[in-house]
């Protein structure tokens, strides 16, 4: 039995002018996302995986409207995100919320929690303040605080309880979709846990998607149930996370798996080492854009043609030469 | 690798340090012992506020003034003490016999030089020499951390290179006096994944290659595993246990570290709920009586929130140092 599609992207682009130099009038073009696919489940958990400048911000701030997309479509529940207006644009809002990863800064320091919380409510509800007061004492009750920090202020909190505030205004308005910006890594590591705890029972409570993205591939396989495996700019593996993490098919996922720190000293890791780093987004190489740091490139096709996503098992799909 | 056969590079004994504020005085580092060996990688985990990266400050003598303050101890580096040197004097230690690669590679360079002229900084003071040899020497240095290209980046500035490669530099900058002992203080935090474990090969063949003692500060367990042959764990200001890495992570004798061990999730997938500490660290300023961990420990009784534990060893075994009451009534 497969859950209803809340959300789908279709050939999702983003690109970006930048000048070519200070006094340069020449522009260039930053292909930061290209011709992204995919789809979320109700209660699903996707997570976008890769490393800094492959296009995880860029998607998540489309996915919010927070930008534009040069190209391509997001269906929120059969409608397109970025035509909405009036109030299906307020529903939008209501129903899809964020986290983000550094508790410090996404809390507003100047107002009580419990106006914090509230505010998705005001903005997006038409509520009497008894009614807003209910909804965020069961927010709270939900991460885990009690009503009575309400009345505080966020310098009274300690980052994980913060992180926990900043959970509560994202489930306050009962969304169907958040996303979770790296939710734990500015969080210490005895607090991790208990975070992370928090977002899956959150989602079998209520049934909520997530999308996530993380840099920490455990956090991850431990979360999400699809991941999507981003190289500069463009989604190369994705699939179902059990599948992907025990037996990665493109190279970089397997590089990138490989190079993940091994939970004890008895795990010998048989880490690939790469070559290289990610090349500028500006001047992205020809054909697969891994194809100078691959360490199994096939033949000139590599650099020649784009590899397409296809399925290499009902629950896999994979953009490379080798699997052609 | 046999610890006992290698001589100690640094030794340090009961080092205390004190911080003083408006608000009243505390001790980050309180009281700590241990010795780093020749060829040996020791990691200091702990979480933030937990003084890993006072301690590292207090053995290059690099504390903040007037604030912070070395009370009490000794650091020996091979053989010769530290505490009691005068700026002047450990200003030609620092950097040529003990050195430090610090988290941020953007903020440890200074970006209106060139890559170039900060390593022969490094060189002009420690090891001088002709201009022309000064400029192939840094080019060696930058050949030894694996920088392609060297003899072109040479004259790059920082805002040139990608946060991988400038990491590099800095490391290239540390290394350059050939140092007995080198401190790491979570060098690999900014990094990417794969970058990473580039760096982290890079720092292990080079300890191949010079025998240069590491003391590698880091919150991930994951870092230890891959690359340190002891560890010491930190938590509020104390080393709370400490021992080889197989037996800490087989055997570990400290409910801090195996609680800090068992929450991580595992990329081995097939996990149920994971575990949690309740609770959350102490604040620094917290006055702490008796064990620091007792508020979150699962075995915490009476005598654990009243007097501090000794540090005794675990098991019996030598190597292998615990401070909880639990050990000692073993």
């Amino acid at each position: 039995m497969k859950n209803p599609t809340i959300l789908e992207a279709r050939g999702l682009s983003k690109h970006f002018e930048v000048k070519d130099g200070f006094f340069s009038r020449e522009t260039k073009t930053v292909r930061a996302v290209n011709d992204l696919n995919f789809e979320i489940s109700k209660g699903e958990t996707l997570a976008l995986v890769g490393e800094s400048g492959c296009g995880k911000t860029t998607t998540t701030r489309l996915l919010l409207r927070l930008q534009n997309p040069t190209q391509g479509v997001i269906n929120f529940e059969g409608k397109d995100v970025h035509s909405l207006t009036g109030a299906d644009l307020k529903r939008f809002r209501s129903r899809v919320q964020a986290v983000f990863q550094d508790p410090w800064s996404s809390i507003n320091p100047r107002v009580r929690i419990r106006d914090f919380v509230a505010e998705p409510l005001i903005v997006n509800e038409t509520l009497t303040s008894g009614e807003v007061d209910r909804r965020v004492h069961e927010a709270l009750d939900a991460v885990g605080l009690g009503p009575a920090h309400a009345r505080k202020y966020p310098h009274e909190f300690s980052g994980g309880q913060r992180q926990r505030i900043a959970i509560a205004s994202a489930i306050v308005t009962r969304p169907d979709l958040v996303i979770l910006d790296e939710p734990v890594s500015g969080l210490d590591v005895s607090i991790r846990s208990q975070i992370i705890n928090l977002l899956k029972d959150m989602q079998q409570e209520y049934g909520i998607s997530y999308i996530l993205v993380a840099h920490d591939l455990a956090t991850t396989r431990y979360l999400a149930d699809k991941v999507a495996v981003m190289y500069l700019g463009s989604i190369i593996e994705t699939g179902d996370t059990d599948q992907i993490f025990d037996h990665p098919r493109h190279p970089y996922t397997e590089a990138l798996l490989s190079a993940a720190l091994p939970s004890s000293p008895t795990e010998k890791n048989r880490e690939i080492v790469l070559k290289g780093e990610i090349p500028s987004p500006l001047s992205p190489p020809d054909g697969c854009p891994f194809h100078p740091r691959c360490p199994k490139v096939v033949g000139n096709i590599c650099s020649t043609a784009f590899p397409q996503l296809a399925a290499e098992t009902p629950q896999v799909q994979v953009g490379c030469h080798i699997y052609k | 690798m046999n610890s006992q056969t290698k001589k100690p590079l640094l030794e340090v004994q009961d080092l205390k340090v004190e911080i003083k504020t408006k608000v009243g005085s505390f001790v980050p580092v309180n009281g700590h012992s241990f010795s780093v060996h020749e060829g040996e990688t020791i990691g200091i985990v702990g979480e933030s506020g937990s003084g890993k990266s006072m301690t590292a400050s207090a053995l290059m003598r690099l504390l903040p003034k007037h604030v912070a303050k070395i009370t009490e101890g000794s650091v020996r580096l091979d053989g010769k003490e530290l505490l009691t040197l005068s700026e002047k004097q450990m200003r030609k230690v620092r950097g040529a016999e003990i050195s430090m690669i610090l988290q941020d590679p953007q903020t440890s360079l200074n970006p209106a030089f060139t890559v170039g002229s900060q390593i022969k900084e490094a060189l002009r003071l420690h090891a001088p020499g002709p201009r022309r040899s000064l400029r192939s020497r840094a080019i060696d240095a930058l050949k030894a951390v694996k920088v392609a290209a060297p003899e072109q980046r040479i004259d790059a500035y920082p805002g040139e290179l990608s946060g991988g490669m400038r990491q590099r530099v800095v490391g290239a900058i540390a290394i350059s006096c050939r140092p007995k002992v080198i401190i790491a203080d979570e060098p690999t935090t900014s990094l990417d994944v794969t970058v990473q474990a580039q760096y982290l090969r890079l720092l292990r063949e080079l300890q191949e290659e010079t025998g240069m003692a590491i003391l590698f500060i880091t919150h991930d367990f994951g870092i230890v595993a891959s690359l340190c042959h002891r560890v010491l764990v930190m938590y509020a200001g104390r080393i709370v246990e400490s021992g080889p890495v197989g037996k800490i992570f087989a055997n570990p004798a400290h409910p801090y570290t195996e609680a800090l061990i068992a929450t991580v999730p595992s990329l081995s997938g097939n996990q149920g709920r994971l575990r949690t500490i309740p609770g959350q660290p102490p604040s620094p300023a917290e006055k702490i009586v008796g064990c620091p961990f007792a508020p979150r420990c699962d075995y915490a009784d009476a005598r654990c929130r009243s007097e501090a534990p000794p540090t005794v060893l675990a098991n019996g075994d030598s190597e292998h140092t615990t401070s909880c009451w639990r050990a000692v009534n073993q």
